[in-house]
């Protein structure tokens, strides 16, 4: 049973961190931005390049160089260089969408299109093959902790720690900084935030970029924790992201953190028989969950006046 | 009512099928020889299509170097068949219409099951380079492959490990349950475990090739306490499995089928690959010339090893090359019509004999490849972890 | 560029998938079960014609099976989807959306773990219907043109009319008479029976079906067809499927970068086209010559329409209303007045049915009502107006009066609209002088004419009773005027009985035969105009509040 629990909360943990990407930009603009996954992949990438200094592999041929980054910086940059990405995603695909006040699903569309294009883009330079870290890279971390029945490999409590940290900075961060009343400012409302004198679009610009960060992060934290097994692994994981905050009720923090953590726990408690039928089980229940509260877990229904 | 606008657009649209109509006709042949490869560039399956395209250009390279056929060069057309049935069919249609004499593919066993007819039909020979399922060379007499069914390979390997261990008792058996090789490579496994009165099976498992964390499955291949693993999935996922099971401090026998046997499985356990066995329908140690010569010019160009997709891919365009060959020395290929080349291609593939890298191989009247040589080797990192070998064990 | 048959028929296959995602979205479903429905159909189709069918001297397998193999996938899904629609009926947008996909994976998983399905491997060597790969053109053409059309004829039928409705807003159409479980249901099980049989024939088609048929990927590829091709007509829906089901295979000259440059064309295309490659057209129509005049009534005002007996709507434990009995007479104009959050509008609600009564009982010529829906209500001649008005805004006036027909069936509008039901319209914006605005979008209208074309939608239904809810609001005097005289009408030439909320108290004693004042939702003083204004109670209660009953 603790067993399960574990399990489920480090894979959970890092659902949550990636969710928690989507579910900032539907609370500000109401709509979902599917590159998110794509970017997850490019961060995982990245990491691993800086990491091991061998570049390309697929249609660009693969180039070993010796600028080997030690992994924690390695993850910094990346994780900078995806916050960049993401705010010019913001910049080239949903801004001109924004400022011609367009339907919610062409922003769906277009950041499809992007993230066919990044991933894409990514077969291209690494060719399909599983990338993986060199196991010596995080030889500090036990391989494994064992806790009388309990196993648990060094890895998965480094990835449950790490996210649960940056999952309650964040939390913090947005119930008492100002940038969490600016956040929620704009959420609210973009006209009375820009009178408030709240730079709208710089704030946009920034969650963007926060979530490209956060995409990173999780791609990072998989990464070592698994492997990167090929670029359409972002899209996959991108749909996960995507059940994880409907389930807990859309563009609500919290609800991202308990959906990513519920899905988690869910899928490491489907008994072993029915291994099979996992990914339906998730589904299955995020159905069942819709049927008894259309809004998600967390999220509240929006008041009709009539 | 009708708009009239709506009569306008059904009409164009019409006019445009109308249009496609237009049928294929016989051309004679040209140089250089086209032979058609329909493989997976990109999707998702792109991991596997990937080596096997290398495997085509390889053999491209190789065989034009020696000369083609008689004398005529061959040039390997590839179309990407992706990852899904519509795309496959796509690629053959494409092939067939630049008059391919024969064509290598498609990657999936899904695919062929799709596309395959098509090239019957159309009395193109197809030899499928990886498709492994059952019922594949019995589509059609110009459906062939050279990739051994897995219920031929796979208990070699069992043997292997009970060779190693006579105590073995308790195994435990995983694969992916949404790849068509893998589920039927493991019913094989599964049958020959219950049919073996020392085994007993503890747990059966199933993952998702595209899954990456396998703790689920690892723990509970720990609760039963097995002496043997038996793993038939892919590198990624397979190889991903071994290094999560071996952290999480499984200390006895490794079986992996058939898709682990690629060096792309080093990478992703590493160390943790150390004593995995596999049984394999190639090996790049085999002494066959013709593999000498593939295993040298890959690794010329990558550094490593080649896998089995890609010597596989390398030995269906040479058994086409070789096959016209023959046909050439008795009438030169460059006179046929392509219709007629494809119709005597396809005689003379199933009555011959070819000493390729995956040993000598014949084909029976279905089209199934007949295949002597199966191997169990068992890997052996380097000392750096990074890289290793399959070395036999017989 | 070089397109060959099966591009073409998967052009056309991809149109249908595409149709088949417009259909639910026509009602204002994002629906994106098109994938399961689709794998669905295909295993009935590779089932029956791999283990049904034994003929093995035939070489091609009759088209009678494939024809009724597709009935059979159509008739299935749509079962299956009348069960699943009633389901996801409450979900809205990205949840509903997120709920078929959802489905999408579970049918998918169950394929594969399934005996019966083949596994991963699928069931193979289905039987060919034709000679040749193009004959299958003569199965999709036909297909997708029949199916075209008839979705065609459906967005012109009056299904299609209240699937707009619903679109736009569905508390509107409840409103109108229109049922929205039903018409949701209807949409979301049409979508699915046009995926069915679209899959049955692709069984035939692809040779082999297995699980990878239908996956979310496919899902997001449908959506994309048709936010790209336009969501506004079947045409737009089909063309996005046609064409980027063809992009990838025209640019396959391009090898390894055709993908890319297929996400890229995606991009662009969302942010240059943003209304899509067929968008919405207005749909104008002329006016007639002329239009016969609106028929009147006269009613007596002895007998009581409309009972309220000892009425509660209780949230928690706040009492919005509490214990109000009231009966209306008919062909009287009664006033609902009070001080903010008096319960006014939940009165109203609870009588159109848009709130549950904790207790009590509502009557409504002699019959109880108390727990009938909405658009029940609609039906039998209860028709409101909205205090935060409910318009089809991105309809035209036109259409906005015609959604209110719903009330009635086809032979009633027979017999109540002799010339048709549009003439009546055009009657009816004489009447609150929107003729010049009848092919304008009603979001565009200012404030006034919003107020207008609500009554005049709630007028064309002919309701026995018209409940308005603040119909002057935001007007300038004049306006109020205006509607003043035709509020009076309303009951002196049609004999509708009407119940006003109102603010402006000048308009409710001016006009009112009688009033019930409300102050935290029980019921404090009901009479004449002149015995509301001198109530001490109903002083008190105004004043209370800071409002004085004399000047409002």
């Amino acid at each position: 049973m603790l067993q399960i629990l574990l399990n489920g909360l480090s894979i959970g943990s890092v659902y949550a961190l990636f969710a928690l990407g989507y579910a900032l930009v539907f609370s500000l603009l109401g709509v979902i931005n599917f590159a998110q996954g794509a970017v997850f992949a490019v961060g995982a990438y990245l990491t691993w390049s800086l990491t091991t200094g061998s570049w390309g592999g697929g249609q660009v041929p693969l180039w070993e160089t010796e600028m080997r980054l030690p992994f924690l910086a390695a993850a910094a940059v990346s994780l900078v260089v995806c916050a960049a990405l993401s705010a010019l995603i913001e910049r080239f695909a949903f801004e001109p969408l924004r400022r011609r006040k367009a339907e919610p699903l062409l922003y769906l569309v277009s950041s499809l299109g992007v993230a066919i294009v990044l991933v894409n883009a990514l077969l291209l330079m690494y060719g399909a093959e599983t990338r993986n870290f060199d196991l010596d890279t995080l030889s500090f971390i036990p391989v494994l902790v064992e806790w009388g029945d309990l196993r648990v490999r060094g890895i998965q409590l480094v990835i449950l720690v790490v996210s649960l940290l940056v999952l309650a900075a964040l939390l913090l961060l947005f119930r008492f900084s100002m940038v969490g009343k600016a956040l929620r400012a704009v959420a609210e409302n973009q006209t009375t935030a820009s009178l408030l004198g709240i730079p709208v679009h710089r704030t946009i610009v920034l969650t963007f970029a926060l979530s490209g960060a956060l995409a990173s992060l999780a791609g990072t934290l998989v990464a070592t924790g698994f492997s990167i097994p090929g670029p359409h692994f972002g899209l996959l994981f991108g749909l996960k992201g995507l059940a994880v905050i409907v389930l807990g009720g859309m563009g609500e923090i919290s609800g991202a953190v308990l959906g990513g953590l519920l899905l988690g726990l869910i899928e490491a408690a489907v008994p072993a028989e029915y291994s099979g039928y996992k990914e339906a089980v998730a589904f299955a229940l995020l159905f069942l969950v819709l049927m008894v509260r259309p809004q998600g877990l967390l999220g509240r229904r929006p008041l009709e006046k009539l | 009512m009708l708009a009239n606008r709506n009569v306008r657009q059904i009409a164009l649209g019409g006019a445009l099928v109308l249009l496609t109509f237009g049928s294929h006709l016989g051309a004679a042949m040209t140089e250089p020889l086209p032979i058609g490869a329909a493989l997976s560039q990109t999707s998702n399956v792109a991991l596997l299509g990937q080596e096997q395209i290398i495997g085509v250009r390889l053999a491209e390279e190789y065989f034009n170097s020696k000369g083609g056929v008689g004398g005529t060069k061959i040039q390997v057309i590839l179309e990407d068949s992706a990852g899904d049935e519509a795309s496959a069919i796509n690629a053959f249609n494409a092939l067939i219409r630049k008059n391919v004499v024969a064509i290598v593919g498609p990657t999936l066993s899904q695919q062929a099951f799709a596309a395959d007819p098509l090239a019957d039909k159309a009395k193109v020979p197809v030899l499928g380079p990886s498709n492994t399922a059952k019922g594949i060379p019995q589509i059609g007499p110009f459906v062939t492959r050279v990739s051994a069914p897995v219920a031929i390979v796979a208990p070699h390997a069992l043997e292997a490990a009970l060779k190693r261990n006579p105590q073995l008792k308790n195994v435990a058996v995983l694969y992916a349950q949404n790849d068509a090789f893998n589920t039927s490579e493991s019913m094989t496994f599964q049958e020959a475990v219950k049919a073996d009165k020392r085994l007993t099976l503890g747990t059966i498992q199933k993952f998702q090739t595209t899954d990456t964390d396998f703790t689920t499955q690892a723990s509970e291949v720990m609760k039963v306490k097995p002496d043997l693993v038996i793993i038939s999935g892919l590198a990624a996922d397979g190889g991903n499995l071994v290094k999560q099971l071996r952290q999480l401090g499984y200390k006895g026998l490794i079986v992996g089928g058939n898709g682990l046997n690629t060096p792309n499985v080093f990478p992703v356990c590493q160390k943790y690959c150390d004593g995995i066995l596999i049984a394999q329908a190639y090996s790049p140690e085999a002494g066959d010339a013709m593999n000498k010569a593939l295993v040298e010019l890959y690794q010329k160009k990558h550094k490593k090893m080649p896998g089995q997709f890609t010597a596989q891919a390398f030995t269906a365009v040479q058994v086409i090359v070789e096959a016209l060959s023959a046909i050439d020395q008795k009438k030169k290929v460059t006179t046929y019509d392509v219709k007629e080349l494809r119709q005597e291609l396809n005689k003379q593939i199933l009555g011959q004999s070819f000493q390729t890298a995956l040993g000598p191989i014949s084909f029976d009247k279905d089209g199934e490849i007949v295949q002597k040589s199966f191997y169990v080797a068992e890997i052996k990192m380097d000392a750096d972890n990074k890289n290793g070998k399959f070395s036999f064990l017989k | 560029m070089d397109l060959d048959a099966f591009i073409i028929i998967v052009m056309l296959q991809q149109a249908l998938l595409g149709i088949s995602l417009y259909v639910p979205l026509m009602s204002g479903q994002l629906s994106l079960a098109s994938p399961a429905f689709y794998a669905i159909g295909g295993y009935l189709a590779a089932l029956v014609s791999t283990k049904l069918w034994t003929s093995p001297d035939a070489s091609l397998y009759p088209w009678t099976w494939v024809l009724g193999e597709m009935l059979l996938a159509g008739l299935l899904c749509f079962i299956l989807a009348q069960g699943i629609g009633r389901m996801v009926l409450r979900l809205r947008g990205i949840y509903l959306a997120l709920a078929t996909l959802a489905l999408v994976e579970v049918v998918r998983v169950l394929c594969l773990n399934l005996e019966w399905t083949g596994g991963a491997i699928g069931i193979f060597s289905i039987p060919q219907v034709f000679e040749e790969q193009q004959g299958y053109l003569w199965l999709f053409l036909p297909l997708f043109v029949g199916v075209a059309l008839l979705v065609r004829k459906l967005e012109s039928s009056r299904i299609g009319e209240a699937f707009r409705a619903l679109r736009e807003d569905e508390f509107a159409a409840a409103a109108m008479g229109i049922d929205p479980a039903r018409y949701k249901t209807l949409a979301f099980a049409w979508g699915a029976a046009i995926a069915g049989v679209t899959g049955a024939a692709s069984a035939h088609l692809m040779n082999t079906w297995n699980a990878r048929q239908g996956t979310f990927d496919a899902s997001i590829n449908i959506l994309a067809y048709v936010v790209i091709g336009g969501p506004w007509s079947v045409w737009g829906a089909a063309l996005g499927g046609a064409i980027l089901s063809a992009l990838p295979e025209i640019l396959r000259p391009l090898q390894d970068y055709r993908l890319v440059v297929n996400g890229i064309l995606i991009v662009l295309a969302s942010l240059y086209l943003p209304r899509g490659l067929v968008p919405d057209r207005r749909r104008k129509r002329p006016r007639p010559s002329s239009w016969p005049a609106l028929r009147e009534a006269r009613a007596d005002g002895s007998a009581e329409i409309l009972q309220m007996d000892a009425l509660s709507v209780h949230f928690g434990g706040l009492k919005a209303v509490h214990a109000v009995s009231l009966g209306i007479k008919r062909g009287e104009i009664f006033g609902l007045i009070g001080p903010n959050g008096a319960g006014k509008t939940t009165v109203f609600n609870v009588l159109t049915g848009f709130v549950p009564a904790t207790a009590g009982t509502v009557r409504f010529l002699d019959h109880d009502i108390t727990h009938a829906s909405v658009h029940h209500r609609a039906r039998w001649g209860l028709m409101r107006t909205f205090q935060n008005l409910r318009l089809l805004k991105q309809q035209t006036v036109l259409e906005n009066i015609l959604s209110a027909t719903h009330r009635f069936n086809a032979e009633q509008r027979r017999t109540l609209f002799p010339a048709g039901a549009e003439a009546e319209a055009w009657a009816w914006m004489e009447f609150t002088g929107l003729l010049d605005k009848a092919d304008r979008h009603a979001g565009d209208l200012n404030y006034g004419d919003q107020r207008r074309l609500e009554m005049a939608r709630a007028l064309m239904a002919r309701p026995d009773i018209l409940l308005m809810d603040e119909p002057v609001a935001g007007m300038n005097p004049n306006e109020k005027a205006g509607m003043q005289a035709l509020i009076r009408q309303i009951r002196d030439r049609f004999g509708i009985t009407v119940i006003l909320i109102e603010h402006h108290v000048p308009l409710v004693l001016g006009i009112c035969d009688r009033i019930a004042v409300l102050n935290f939702g029980e019921l404090i003083a009901l009479g004449k105009p002149s015995e509301i204004q001198n109530n001490p109670a109903v002083r008190q209660a105004y004043l209370g509040s800071s409002e004085d009953v004399q000047h409002g």
